[in-house]
């Protein structure tokens, strides 16, 4: 075997392995891509509101304690947000990708009020799309760990992709004419952006 | 159907989506890193005139002002601020920031004009649908590249994983994909 076809064969292991692996994911941000541009379609209702007022001490919400507060409190998500506000009160904000958890110490560390924001089925599925970054519990650094691997898997797919095209359909009019074409348009699009 | 055609099709449709691909992938590490892309450097600043009515709510005013520059971008609210004989507002897009600070008696304007760099924009495309108020139609025609990119994403992928299953798959491959595709479902049904 030839050193080129070593290569083009290494370079088609890579694009099918890149797109094998995140295949589910691809899938997954094409469904909630659609979803996200029809936003509209997809109704804001049918989630649910709650507010609830607890009394606390401040060994409740020690550092020693905060994962069994959690867990009793049933407060889903990671935390996203952490601020004090002008009148002096902490606030705390959870997400998942279908809850969001706003929790209240007031400024004497004596009371919390959870609000708890559980979203619709489109809006927990366009949730998974939003959430990003490397914080919070296992699962979520485990989604992080995905969402690199797709990051990498399409720049790889594509750069290989486009090698191995030069190799098998070079002469093909049609694959330059769509190549040259998207090429153009989205380099107008991004000058455009760019001096806008 | 001949492999041959399904090859040339997987291959027009890869190569039709391959940019907007590219940039997906560097802003999905871009948004998974916290990566801070925008520069914040003044790049610009120039006057114009304008023609004032003070009897217009804010965000009328601010889409007049920028309307009557011909600039291009969305006019948050959160960044408007009225003095007794000025009002501020921002004009902001994927590209470009621009301060604006206009005064109400003369109709004179201050622009000030950040560009946000080439990365900013290459991400920023992440989230581009092709509608910003005043862009041009090339700009606006993004919502239907944006349509067709999705639909030729998704074709190239069913494509692929048919050539795959039909042509080139071993058992242990199914076995291996088949598990992290299921590991990546299960992931996506917990968070």
């Amino acid at each position: 075997m030839s050193t080129t076809t070593k290569f083009y064969q290494v370079l088609k292991k890579i694009h099918l392995y890149a797109g094998l692996s995140t295949a589910a994911l691809l899938i997954m941000y094409v469904a909630t891509s659609y979803m996200m541009i029809h936003h509209d379609s997809f109704p804001s209702e049918g989630g649910t509101q709650s507010t609830e007022n607890i009394k606390i001490t401040a060994a409740d919400i020690s550092e020693d304690n905060w994962v069994d507060f959690i867990r009793v409190h049933d407060i889903k998500g990671r935390l996203n947000n952490e601020r004090i506000n002008a009148s002096g009160e902490k606030i705390m904000q959870f997400n998942s990708a279908a809850t969001n958890t706003t929790l209240k110490i007031n400024a004497t560390g004596d009371e919390v009020e959870i609000t708890r924001n559980e979203k619709n089925l489109a809006h927990s599925i366009i949730g998974v799309h939003r959430l990003s970054g490397y914080d919070g519990p296992l699962k979520y650094n485990l989604y992080a760990l995905f969402l690199d691997a797709v990051g990498i898997s399409l720049i790889l797919f594509t750069i290989t992709g486009v090698i191995m095209w030069l190799r098998l359909l070079k002469n093909n009019k049609w694959a330059w004419g769509i190549f040259i074409a998207g090429a153009i348009y989205y380099g107008i699009v991004m000058v455009l952006l760019y001096i806008g | 159907m001949k492999k041959s055609l399904l090859i040339n099709l997987h291959v027009y449709c890869g190569l039709f989506t391959c940019f907007y691909l590219l940039s997906l992938g560097t802003s999905s590490l871009v948004l998974n890193h916290k990566i801070e892309v925008d520069k914040k450097d003044v790049t610009q600043e120039w006057e114009s005139k304008v023609a004032i009515d003070t009897t217009l709510a804010d965000l009328d005013l601010a889409e007049s002002i920028r309307d009557q520059l011909g600039m291009m971008g969305w006019v948050p609210p959160w960044r408007y601020h009225k003095e007794k004989d000025a009002f501020s507002f921002e004009i902001t897009h994927l590209g470009k920031n621009s301060d604006i600070r206009t005064e109400f008696a003369s109709g004179r304007v201050q622009v000030t004009e950040y560009r946000k760099g080439f990365l900013a924009v290459l991400h920023g495309m992440h989230f581009f649908n092709g509608k910003i108020p005043n862009a041009p139609f090339i700009l606006r025609s993004f919502a239907v590249y944006q349509y067709l990119g999705l639909l030729v994403l998704l074709i190239s992928l069913i494509l692929g994983l048919w050539l795959w299953i039909k042509f080139s798959y071993h058992p242990w491959e199914l076995y291996l994909f088949g598990f992290i595709f299921l590991s990546s479902l299960l992931i996506m049904i917990l968070i």
